[in-house]
C-alpha cells in the first residue's frame, strides 16, 4: 500500500489514515520533512472549509485541488472584499440604501441606478453590495472555485459572508483574512493554497499584489455608489479568460493547462501602446518604477513609463494638484499644444480596471487650472493642501467618472464641479452622503452628479 | 463502545456547605462534575447509575484540610461510559459541516471527519448545489442529517472533547 503523506490534520489526527501527528517533533517516524511544515489552514484560506483542520504539505495539498479544479472545468478566483463587492457604511446608513429582500429565486434586485441593496450583519454592520454583486458570484462560481481574500479580521469577514453568502453557496474556495501578525501592506498568493498558473485575483488596491500582480484584474474602488457596472465589466473579462483557458487549442500537446497569467496577458487589449506616462505624488522616490504594481500594468497594457518628464510623455498622471512637476507639464503643453495630458489617478485606475482608454477631457487639468489660475466658483473654499481631502480625490474622481460613462453628459453643476474637481478633495456634488449643498456648492440634480472640468 | 465502570472522585466541600443535607449536594456536585466529562482513559461518561457509599459519607468518610476547613471526600460511583475505539463500525449522524473536503459526523459526543479521500470512489461533492453534499452511484446522497456507517481509523480523545477521524471506504459502509 502506498504510504500516507499526512497532507492534512483535523485535530492531529491525519484525514487519510487516521495516524496521530499530535505529538510531532517528538515521533521520529513521522517528523516532518524540511520545507513541509506545519501550516494552519486558516493561514490557507481552508479553516472555513474544515474548522480545527491543519495542513502538513501545502504543495501536494494544492496540486490534488487543483487537479479537482481542473476536472470541473475550473479556475481558481480570489476576491477581495472591502470596496470590491461591498462597502460597509458606518453609522447611518446612507439615504440610497435599501434593505435587500431576499426573494427565493432570484439573487438580485435589478440595479435601477438610484438605489443600492444592503444587509445587516449580525456583528452589526451595514453592508452595501455593490451593484450586480450576486448575479456576478452565481456567473463566476459556475466557471471559478471563489476564495475571499481580504485585510479585514475574520469575524468581520465571516459576518459579511454569513450575510452575502448564507448557504456557502459562492465562496467555496474559502476565505483568507487578516489576523494578528500578518502585515496589512501585502496580499500573497502562497496564503491560499492553489496552483498559481490557475488564479485570477480580483482587487481594488493594486500595490498589495505586488508578487503576483500578472494575476491581477484591477477593478474600480467601490465606495458604495449606486451606479456601477464594474462586476459586469470584470465579469466579461474574467470570463473570457477562463474560455481561453479550456479552449481546446489552448492546451499544451502533454493535456496541460496553459497558464492562466499568460492568457491574461494577451486577453487583456494594449490599449495603452504608444502612450508614455510619467508620475507626480504617486510613489515614492528611489524606487524603481518597474517595481511598482501600477506600472507593470501599464506595460503589460502597452503602455511605457518614464521617471521624467520629457518630450515624449504623453499623460502626466497627478494624485493631488499644484506640484512642480504638473507646472512644468503645463508649461510643457503649452509649448507643444495637446501633450502631455494631466490626468487624475483615478482616470488611469479605471483605464486599467476596464481594459480600454476612457476619454480624458473630465478627468484632464488644463494648462490655466495646472498652473493655479483656474478661475473659482465663489464661495467654494480651497481645501487641497488637506491630505484627507487629497487621498480622497482618487476614489472620487474614479465614480465621477463612471458617473460621466453612465449618464454620458454631464448634468448638474458644472460651475461648481469644476471648481471642486480643480482644487482636490472638495466634496464634489455628486457624493455619497452629501445630502444637498455643501460649501456653497448647488445641490445635485439627478442624483448623480458629474464633472466638467476642461472645456 | 460502552461500558458499565465503577471510578472514584474526590470532592470538596467548603465550610458553609456542611450542613444537613450534605448527602444530596454531594450527589449533585458529583453529577454536575462527572456527567458530561471526558478523560483518555476512560472516554465519555454519559450517566452516573450508582453512588455507592453515601450512606457512611456524612460520618466517616470526610477528612478535613487544615487551614481552609474544606472537607474532602472520597466517592465511589458507577457509570455509563462511552469510549470509541481504532477499527470500530459506528453510525453516525451528519452535521453541517459538508465541504469538498469531506464532512464531520456525530456519534453522540463523538466528534468525526470523513474526508473525500476516505469515501468511496463513485462519490462526488457537488460544487452548485444547495445544500452542499456529496452524492454516489444509485442517488446515494450524503448531507447534514444524513446517517452514516462509518469505520473509525483513530480517536483524539481530550478533556475538551472525542475527536476522530473515521472512513466509509469498506463493504458495508456508507449511508444507512
Amino acid at each position: 500500500m502506498e504510504e500516507c503523506s499526512h497532507d492534512v490534520l483535523v485535530r492531529g489526527l491525519c484525514v487519510s489514515c487516521g495516524a496521530d501527528l499530535s505529538a510531532e517533533g517528538h515521533d521520529e517516524h513521522h517528523s516532518p520533512t524540511a520545507g513541509s511544515g506545519l501550516a494552519r489552514l486558516g493561514d490557507s484560506g481552508l479553516a472555513h472549509l474544515v474548522p480545527g483542520a491543519l495542513m502538513r504539505n501545502k504543495a501536494k495539498f494544492a496540486d490534488d485541488d487543483a487537479r479537482r479544479v481542473e476536472l470541473a472545468r475550473k479556475l481558481y478566483l480570489i476576491l477581495d472584499l472591502d470596496e470590491t463587492l461591498i462597502h460597509a457604511a458606518r453609522g447611518q446608513p446612507p439615504a440610497h440604501a435599501v434593505p435587500r429582500r431576499a426573494t427565493p429565486g432570484i439573487d438580485d434586485q435589478a440595479p435601477d441606478g438610484r438605489t443600492v441593496e444592503m444587509i445587516a450583519t449580525t456583528t452589526g454592520q451595514t453592508v452595501l453590495l455593490r451593484p450586480h454583486l450576486l448575479a456576478f458570484l452565481r456567473r463566476m462560481s459556475a466557471l471559478f472555485q471563489i476564495s475571499l481574500y481580504t485585510m479585514g479580521g475574520q469575524d468581520y469577514a465571516r459576518a459579511v459572508l454569513a450575510a452575502i453568502d448564507p448557504t456557502n453557496l459562492y465562496f467555496r474556495g474559502g476565505l483568507c483574512a487578516w489576523d494578528d501578525g500578518l502585515t496589512r501592506s501585502k496580499k500573497e498568493l502562497s496564503r491560499v493554497p492553489c496552483r498559481r498558473d490557475m488564479v485570477l485575483v480580483v482587487d481594488d488596491t493594486a500595490d498589495v499584489w505586488a508578487q503576483d500582480w500578472r494575476s491581477l484584474c484591477l477593478i474600480p474602488r467601490w465606495m458604495g455608489e449606486p451606479t456601477d457596472d464594474a462586476l459586469l465589466h470584470i465579469g466579461d473579462h474574467l470570463a473570457a479568460v477562463h474560455a481561453a483557458t479550456y479552449a481546446p487549442e489552448a492546451r499544451a500537446p502533454s493535456g496541460a493547462l496553459p497558464d492562466v497569467r499568460e492568457l491574461l496577458a494577451r486577453t487583456r487589449p494594449t490599449f495603452f501602446s504608444g502612450c508614455v506616462f510619467a508620475f507626480s505624488g504617486l510613489f515614492p522616490r528611489g524606487v524603481p518604477l518597474l517595481e511598482q504594481v501600477l506600472c507593470q500594468l501599464i506595460c503589460a497594457c502597452g503602455g511605457e513609463c518614464d521617471d521624467e518628464l520629457s518630450e515624449r510623455t504623453t499623460h502626466l498622471i497627478f494624485r493631488r494638484p499644484r506640484t512642480d512637476k504638473i507646472q512644468r507639464a503645463a508649461l510643457m503643453r503649452r509649448a507643444h499644444g495637446a501633450r502631455p495630458s494631466i490626468l487624475w489617478e483615478g482616470w488611469l485606475l479605471a483605464c486599467l480596471a476596464l481594459w480600454r482608454l476612457l476619454p480624458e477631457k473630465h478627468m484632464a487639468l488644463d494648462v490655466d487650472e495646472a498652473t493655479g489660475r483656474a478661475p473659482r466658483a465663489p464661495g467654494v473654499r480651497e481645501r487641497a493642501a488637506e491630505p484627507r481631502a487629497a487621498e480622497e480625490g482618487g476614489a472620487r474622481i474614479g465614480k465621477r467618472l463612471r458617473d460621466v460613462h453612465v449618464d454620458g453628459e454631464a448634468s448638474g453643476a458644472p460651475e461648481a464641479a469644476r471648481a471642486v474637481g480643480t482644487h482636490g478633495g472638495q466634496p464634489g456634488p455628486g457624493d455619497i452622503g452629501d445630502a444637498g449643498a455643501r460649501d456653497g456648492a448647488p445641490p445635485r440634480g439627478s442624483g448623480v452628479g458629474t464633472i466638467e472640468m476642461s472645456a | 463502545m460502552f461500558f458499565h465502570l465503577t471510578m472514584e472522585k474526590t470532592l470538596v466541600l467548603s465550610p458553609k456547605d456542611l450542613r444537613r443535607n450534605i448527602r444530596s449536594l454531594l450527589r449533585s456536585k458529583l453529577i454536575k462534575l462527572v456527567e458530561g466529562s471526558c478523560s483518555r482513559r476512560y472516554g465519555y461518561i454519559i450517566a452516573i447509575t450508582h453512588i455507592h457509599n453515601t450512606e457512611a459519607l456524612q460520618s466517616s468518610l470526610g477528612r478535613i484540610c487544615e487551614g481552609t476547613g474544606n472537607v474532602v471526600f472520597n466517592v465511589q460511583y458507577n457509570a455509563i461510559v462511552f469510549k470509541p475505539f481504532r477499527n470500530q463500525v459506528i453510525d453516525a449522524l451528519v452535521t453541517d459541516g459538508v465541504t469538498k473536503e469531506g464532512f464531520f459526523a456525530k456519534a453522540g459526543p463523538l466528534e468525526m471527519f470523513i474526508s473525500y479521500k476516505n469515501m468511496p470512489s463513485d462519490m462526488q461533492f457537488d460544487d452548485t448545489a444547495v445544500p452542499s453534499h456529496f452524492t454516489g452511484d444509485g442517488g446515494v446522497k450524503i448531507e447534514k442529517d444524513t446517517c452514516v456507517r462509518v469505520k473509525i481509523l483513530n480517536t483524539r480523545i481530550d478533556a475538551d472533547g472525542m475527536h476522530a477521524v473515521a472512513t466509509l471506504k469498506e463493504d458495508y459502509l456508507g449511508v444507512i
